[in-house]
């Protein structure tokens, strides 16, 4: 059935019945070519111009045309979008590519025109590369057969080319959506590493800081401080570019680690068990058949977006929004004695009403989560070796030492001064 | 002010222009170094930041390039000129998989300014091409770019296969594109990378003697 497709899809009486009108109807030149860079067919009637012509009748001119356009195929293929090059000879050509069922099959190729009147250098650039073979004079005569085209028309017949192609070949719409994701994650990259560049940020190169970002990460996330934890995770995400020198294997793993870490800590926030163990389980089976980096960090992106999402389980945005400045507010406020009644206040509404939110939003008492602030930042203090467990303890809010040790010790399973001792 | 004009044919990718302009800034005593650093990188940088930031067709930045190239073609040979001999020998080139050249232009105008002899091996450069053109060539300066997130791992490989081969030592490696960092670069095992070409320029100026002293001393 699939292979059928093909050979129907690239069948040039097909190709010329789609194609055809479109290259008429914009005068523009376009050949269907496999994916060794081979045409199949010229389209709409026509034949290539005579400079083209010219180039092609000596073998060797013929061979980097080919080339050129394998290239040119390949390179579409790759970037899943029209792809604008200069081919050997210096036209402005653009590729679209042709998958079908997830299989590349070759691209069409549209152009073959310059964005710009033949200018000295651009006829110097041509002698140097094809005097060898071809007469330059007459190659020079062709020349003035080229189509000049604008930028904005040659931009607007490679996008409507596009959209054809990919409406011939029944691309599924959650395929261009996610291809679209994966082009964003990757511009994201590219923004984050440009930035650090430019404000000259003294950058981690040991797996020290990176498993220290990582542990702050996770308390976000048991926090359910969704803004926070986004911002740690994009930076996170690029170290581990930095540190694995882009090695696929490597990242993957830390990847699938991260994964599994974030939905323990999002149970521990109070997302569901089996939904959570669920997500994690289709996450590992789609994270084994993806190749490429930004899929997996889109991929782990969106797992965690959706743990967090697990700990508020109502979408209601209105009480989302007060929930959340009820939450940074205790994380700004939690070492001073806090009490509801405060928080409600500072938000305008009652105690009951915020005490209900808490419930119906994060599924626990003010008092528990403010707990939980506390506990979290006492883990985050302990790490210093300059603080004693009673300075901690104070730090946090907590009045008595004791009960610190007996909340600590219920929260993390041991007391604070066997977690500390355990430290150094 | 001539160098607006030329910074201005180069955004509208009008090469005739870009050309006619390079030639007049000459004639009027202009040096090409300041032609090629106040004129033709400043032109194309305002190209690449709006490329950055803003929705630009594809087919603009290949005019601008193109206006670029023109105007670089006029001032190359006289950048060329002065190259004294022993200053030390660079071959540079963008890795496999990336087709990315315009960093590679300037650089490459960079280093023939500060008086090296460049070799330049171009886009798509696999990791065994690479270390074969060292093996043959001997430069004191391997430069390796990559502009893409993709293809940056490409990079270690090159040095990986300069390992292998024993030529490693040999060559002080330099690596560079946009989205490579000072971590990145101590990460794969280079020895330097710039913010952008001018500091690259003038780190050349000040230690192209001293790179080429010590090498001298300890073969």
């Amino acid at each position: 059935m699939a292979k059928k497709n093909f050979d129907s899809f690239l069948d040039p009486k097909y190709l010329e019945e789609i194609l055809g009108s479109f290259s008429k109807a914009t005068g523009l030149h376009i050949e269907a070519v496999n994916r060794k860079g081979e045409t199949l067919s010229i389209l709409g009637n026509s034949s290539r111009s005579d400079f083209c012509q010219f180039i092609r009748s000596h073998s060797k001119g013929e061979k980097k045309c080919l080339n050129s356009y394998k290239e040119a195929t390949l390179e579409a293929a790759k970037w899943n979008e029209p792809y604008f090059f200069r081919c050997h000879a210096g036209l402005v050509i653009w590729a679209v590519p042709i998958i079908l069922d997830d299989v590349f099959l070759g691209s069409i190729i549209c152009g073959q025109v310059l964005l710009w009147k033949p200018d000295e250098f651009f006829l110097r650039e041509l002698k140097k590369s094809n005097t060898k073979d071809l007469d330059f004079n007459m190659l020079q005569q062709k020349v003035k057969s080229l189509f000049i085209a604008s930028p904005e028309q040659s931009q607007a017949a490679a996008d409507m080319l596009f959209v054809v192609v990919n409406h011939l070949v029944k691309r599924n719409i959650h395929t261009l959506e996610a291809e679209n994701a994966y082009h964003r994650q990757r511009l994201q990259i590219k923004t984050d590493l440009e930035n650090r560049k430019k404000q000259n940020i003294t950058e981690f190169t040991d797996y020290r800081t990176y498993l220290k970002k990582e542990r702050r990460f996770l308390s976000f996330i048991r926090l359910g401080d969704k803004t926070r934890a986004e911002s740690t995770l994009e930076d996170l995400l690029t170290d581990l570019l930095t540190k694995t020198a882009g090695n696929k294997a490597t990242i993957k793993i830390r990847v699938l680690e991260l994964a599994s870490l974030s939905s323990r800590a999002a149970v521990e926030g109070g997302a569901d068990p089996e939904q959570v163990m669920v997500k994690l389980q289709d996450f590992n089976n789609e994270v084994n058949s993806i190749e490429r980096i930004e899929e997996f960090f889109f991929k782990v992106h969106k797992i965690i977006e959706e743990f967090l999402d697990g700990i508020f389980k109502l979408a209601d945005k209105k009480h989302l929004s007060l929930v959340n400045n009820a939450r940074n507010f205790i994380m700004e406020n939690h070492h001073k004695p806090l009490t509801l009644k405060a928080t409600a206040d500072y938000l305008f509404i009652s105690p009951s009403h915020l005490s209900r939110l808490f419930r119906l939003e994060l599924d626990c008492t003010f008092n528990d989560y403010l707990t939980r602030v506390r506990v979290e930042k006492a883990v985050e203090l302990m790490k210093k070796p300059e603080f004693s467990v009673e300075q901690v303890s104070k730090a946090i809010g907590f009045k008595s030492q004791s009960y610190f040790a007996e909340i600590f010790r219920k929260y993390i399973g041991v007391t604070p001064l066997i977690y500390k001792n355990s430290l150094f | 002010m001539i160098f607006d004009d030329i910074i201005h044919s180069i955004a509208e990718g009008e090469s005739e222009e870009t050309l006619e302009l390079t030639k007049k800034a000459l004639a009027q005593g202009y040096s090409a170094n300041s032609i090629l650093e106040k004129g033709l990188i400043t032109g194309i940088n305002i190209i690449a930041d709006k490329y950055r930031t803003e929705k630009v067709n594809v087919p603009e930045v290949l005019m601008a390039t193109h206006s670029m190239h023109a105007g670089l073609s006029i001032i190359e040979p006289i950048l060329t000129a002065p190259t004294k001999k022993g200053l030390g020998k660079i071959i540079l080139g963008t890795v496999a998989g990336d087709l990315h050249d315009i960093g590679l232009s300037i650089v490459k105008a960079m280093a023939m300014s500060a008086g090296a002899r460049v070799i330049d091996l171009g886009v798509n450069v696999s990791p065994k091409k690479f270390a074969s053109a060292v093996r043959k060539e001997k430069p004191d300066i391997l430069m390796i770019s990559a502009l893409l997130t993709t293809t940056m791992s490409v990079m270690k490989d090159v040095i990986v296969e300069l390992e292998a081969q024993g030529l490693r030592n040999d060559v002080k490696i330099i690596v560079g594109g946009a989205p490579v960092t000072d971590a990145f670069a101590k990460e794969i095992g280079a020895d330097y990378t710039f913010e952008d070409a001018f500091q690259f320029r003038d780190f050349l100026k000040e230690n192209m003697t001293k790179l080429l002293t010590s090498r001298r001393i300890s073969s």
